[in-house]
C-alpha cells in the first residue's frame, strides 16, 4: 500500500494536475460567487472538457470545481444576502450584518478559513472511511446491492425537494431513463425507436446539462432579473481599518465553532439526500443554542459565519465517502462526478479500490492540495471575485446556455445530444416548477445501468423468490429500511408541508 | 398544486399504460412480461411510477391540508408564454448551429437571447459574443482538438 500511496504522490505533483487543480477551483470559486450558476451545473458543461484528459487530470478538476464553488458562494452571501448557492442562505445570517457594519473583509476571511479548515478535515475522513467502508461493500453481492440501492432511492426521493410521491416518481423515472440501450443480455436495442445514437443508452451530457444548466437558464430567463450589483459591491471597499482585518484571538475563539461544525458537516454530508444546507442550518443551530449569547446571533456574529461555512464545505468531501465506498452518489454533483468517472472508463465503488488504488490516492492526494489552494486563492483574490457580483444576467445567461449546446454537442460529436438537451430542457423546467425532484431524477438515471444489473443478477440468485431474501440478512435490512424511510419520512414530510418547513434540494 | 398534482399524476398514470401496452409490445419481437425478458427492467421501473403516481393521486384528492402552505401558482400563463418563446429562440439558434456551424449559431443564440432579455446595444452584443465563440472555437478545436460544426 506505501508503494501506491508514494506512486500517487509523485502522479499527482506533475505541473499538469496541479495546474488543473488549480483552474478547478478557480473556475468552481466564480460559479459560487455567481447566483443562478451552480457547482453542478458547471460541472456538467465542463465535464466534456475532460474528455481528452488523463483520468487523474480530468477528475481533479472537476473536484476542484465542486470545492471552489462552495467557498465562492459565501462571497454573494455575506457581501449582497445573495447566496451563489442554496447552503449559503445560512452564512448570509450574520455575514450580511457583517458587511452592513463594515466588516466585510473580515467575515469573509473567516468564511473562507472556516471553508478551508472543514474541507481538509472533511478530506482526511473520507481518506480515512472510504476504503474501509469499500472493503466491508466489497463481501457484497447483487441481492444485497439492489437492496441498497433501493433503499437510496426511496430515501433520496423521501428527503429531497417537497414531496415524497413526487420524489418517488422522479426517481423511477431516472430509472427507467437507463432503459433505452442494447440489451446487457441480447444485444438488442431495447426502447431505441430506431436510433442508433441510443444504443449505448441515453448520452449523460444530454440528460445533465439539459435537466440542470439549460432548465436553470430558462427559469432565469423566465424571472426577468437584471440586476447590478455595483453599489452593494462597495461595501467591500469602505470596511473600516478594523474591519478589513481577521485578528488571531478572533480566530482562536472561532476554532472550536469550525472543528464541531466540521464534524456535523461530515456526518450530514456523508448520508444520501441529505445536503449542504442541512449542514450549515444544523451546525448553526447548534452553535447558537450553545452560546452564552444566542440572541446576538444574526446580527453579526463571526462564529454564525464559521459555523455556516465549514459544516457546507466539509459536506462536499463527505458527499463522496458513499460515492467512492458503496458507489453511491449522495448529491447531484456527485452524481455527475460518478458520471464523469464512468465517462473514463472508471466505476466508483469498492472495486475501484482493487483495482486501481494509485488513482484512488492520487486523488485524495490532490483533494487535500486543493485544500490549500483553496485558502492561497481566496487570499489573494477576494477582491477580484467581488467584483464579478456587478455581471449582469444579460450577459451571463446567453453565454452559458451557447457552452451548453457545445457541450452536448461535445459529447456524441453530433446534433443528437443537442436536440436530447433541449427535450430534457424541457422537461427540467416542468420538474423545478412542479416540485418534481430532478437531482432524486439526475441520480436515478446515473445509477440505472447498475441497478438493472444487479436486479437482473439477483433475480437469478434468489429464482424470483422472495422467500431466498432469508439468506441475505443484509438485503433484508436495507429493504426493511427503505420501508421504514417510506413510512417515517413521508409522516415527517407531510407535517412539514402543513407547517411550511420544507427542505431545500442536496 | 393540488390540481397540478392530479393533473400531473393522471397523465403519468396514462404514460405508464402507454409505454406497457403499446410502446414496450411495438418495440419487441417478444414481448415476455415475465423472467429475465429485455422488458422486465423497464417494466418494473414503470411499475414504480405507476404505484408512485397512484400515491400523488390519492394524497392529492384526500389530504388537502397538505397543500395549505402552498398559495403561490408555480407557473402563470404569462411565464409559460415567455418559456415557449425563449424555448424556440433557443432551437431557432440551434438550427442555425446545425445547418450553417458554430459561428453563426453561437451568434445568432447569444444575441437573439440578450435581445430577448433586453440588451438594445449592438456594440455590447457583439462585444459578448465574439470573444465567447472565439474563445471557445481556439479550446474546443486547437487545444482539445475536437472539431465544431
Amino acid at each position: 500500500m506505501s508503494g501506491q500511496v508514494l506512486q500517487a504522490f509523485s502522479n499527482v505533483m506533475t505541473l499538469e494536475v496541479m495546474a488543473y487543480i488549480t483552474l478547478g477551483l478557480f473556475i468552481g470559486y466564480v460559479v459560487g460567487v455567481l447566483p443562478g450558476l451552480s457547482r453542478a451545473t458547471a460541472i456538467a458543461l465542463l465535464i466534456p472538457i475532460t474528455y481528452k484528459l488523463p483520468p487523474l487530470a480530468g477528475i481533479s478538476f472537476l473536484i476542484g470545481v465542486s470545492k471552489g464553488g462552495n467557498t465562492g458562494s459565501a462571497l454573494t452571501a455575506i457581501l449582497i444576502n445573495v447566496p451563489g448557492e442554496p447552503q449559503s442562505v445560512v452564512t448570509a445570517l450574520d455575514g450580511y450584518p457583517l458587511a452592513q457594519q463594515g466588516k466585510s473583509q473580515k467575515a469573509l476571511k473567516i468564511a473562507l478559513i472556516a471553508s478551508v479548515l472543514g474541507d481538509f478535515l472533511a478530506t482526511l475522513a473520507l481518506i480515512a472511511l472510504a476504503q474501509p467502508l469499500a472493503a466491508i461493500a466489497t463481501g457484497t453481492g447483487p441481492v444485497e446491492i439492489t437492496a441498497v440501492l433501493i433503499f437510496a432511492v426511496t430515501f433520496i426521493a423521501a428527503v429531497s425537494g417537497h414531496s415524497f410521491y413526487k420524489g418517488l416518481i422522479a426517481g423511477f423515472l431516472g430509472l427507467l431513463l437507463a432503459a433505452p440501450r442494447l440489451d446487457i443480455e441480447t444485444g438488442q436495442p431495447r426502447l431505441t425507436f430506431g436510433f442508433a445514437d441510443l444504443y449505448d443508452g441515453v448520452p449523460l451530457l444530454a440528460v445533465a446539462i439539459g435537466t440542470l444548466a439549460l432548465s436553470e437558464m430558462l427559469v432565469q430567463i423566465d424571472k426577468g432579473w437584471r440586476g447590478s450589483y455595483e453599489h452593494k459591491a462597495a461595501l467591500l471597499r469602505d470596511s473600516t481599518p478594523e474591519g478589513r482585518r481577521l485578528s488571531y484571538r478572533e480566530f482562536i475563539t472561532c476554532l472550536p465553532t469550525i472543528i464541531r461544525s466540521t464534524f456535523v458537516g461530515i456526518g450530514i454530508g456523508s448520508i444520501p439526500g441529505m445536503g449542504a444546507s442541512l449542514s450549515s442550518f444544523l451546525a448553526y443551530a447548534w452553535t447558537k443554542n450553545r452560546d452564552k449569547d444566542p440572541s446576538s446571533f444574526g446580527k453579526g456574529r463571526l462564529e454564525g459565519v464559521a459555523a455556516a461555512e465549514s459544516a457546507d464545505n466539509a459536506s462536499v468531501p463527505a458527499g463522496l465517502i458513499p460515492m467512492f465506498a458503496i458507489g453511491l452518489p449522495s448529491s447531484a454533483s456527485a452524481a455527475l462526478l460518478m458520471g464523469a468517472f464512468m465517462l473514463h472508463g472508471l466505476t466508483p465503488g469498492p472495486f475501484l479500490f482493487r483495482d486501481d488504488a494509485a488513482l484512488v490516492y492520487a486523488i485524495f492526494i490532490g483533494m487535500v492540495m486543493a485544500s490549500f489552494i483553496m485558502l492561497i486563492m481566496g487570499l489573494i483574490g477576494q477582491n477580484l471575485f467581488a467584483r464579478l457580483i456587478t455581471v449582469s444576467e444579460i450577459i451571463l445567461v446567453p453565454i452559458i446556455v451557447f457552452l451548453c449546446v457545445i457541450g452536448a454537442y461535445l459529447e456524441g460529436s453530433g446534433m443528437f445530444s443537442v436536440y436530447l438537451m433541449l427535450v430534457f430542457a424541457f422537461v427540467g423546467y416542468f420538474m423545478k416548477k412542479f416540485d418534481f425532484s430532478f437531482v432524486t431524477f439526475l441520480i436515478g438515471f446515473i445509477l440505472g445501468p447498475m441497478a438493472e444489473l444487479s436486479l437482473r443478477q439477483a433475480m437469478i440468485i434468489t429464482d424470483g423468490k422472495i422467500t431466498s431474501l432469508a439468506s441475505h440478512p443484509v438485503a433484508l435490512v436495507f429493504l426493511a429500511l427503505a420501508v421504514l424511510s417510506i413510512w417515517k419520512l413521508n409522516s415527517v414530510r407531510r407535517l412539514q408541508a402543513k407547517t411550511g418547513a420544507l427542505p431545500e434540494e442536496p | 398544486m393540488r390540481r397540478i398534482d392530479i393533473v400531473a399524476a393522471i397523465a403519468l398514470l396514462g404514460f405508464v399504460a402507454l409505454m406497457v401496452l403499446v410502446i414496450i409490445p411495438g418495440e419487441s419481437s417478444e414481448g415476455v412480461w415475465h423472467g429475465l425478458s429485455p422488458y422486465f427492467y423497464p417494466v418494473v421501473m414503470l411499475a414504480g411510477v405507476g404505484l408512485s403516481s397512484v400515491g400523488l393521486l390519492v394524497q392529492a384528492l384526500t389530504d388537502k391540508s397538505a397543500y395549505n402552505n402552498q398559495t403561490t401558482t408555480p407557473l402563470t400563463w404569462s411565464e409559460f408564454g415567455f418559456f415557449l418563446l425563449a424555448c424556440l429562440l433557443i432551437l431557432g439558434a440551434v438550427l442555425v448551429f446545425h445547418w450553417l456551424g458554430t459561428w453563426a449559431g453561437g451568434l445568432a443564440l447569444i444575441a437573439a437571447l440578450m435581445i430577448f432579455m433586453g440588451e438594445r446595444n449592438p456594440l455590447r452584443i457583439a462585444a459578448v459574443a465574439v470573444p465567447t465563440i472565439a474563445l471557445t472555437w481556439v479550446l474546443v478545436t486547437w487545444t482539445l482538438k475536437i472539431p465544431l460544426p
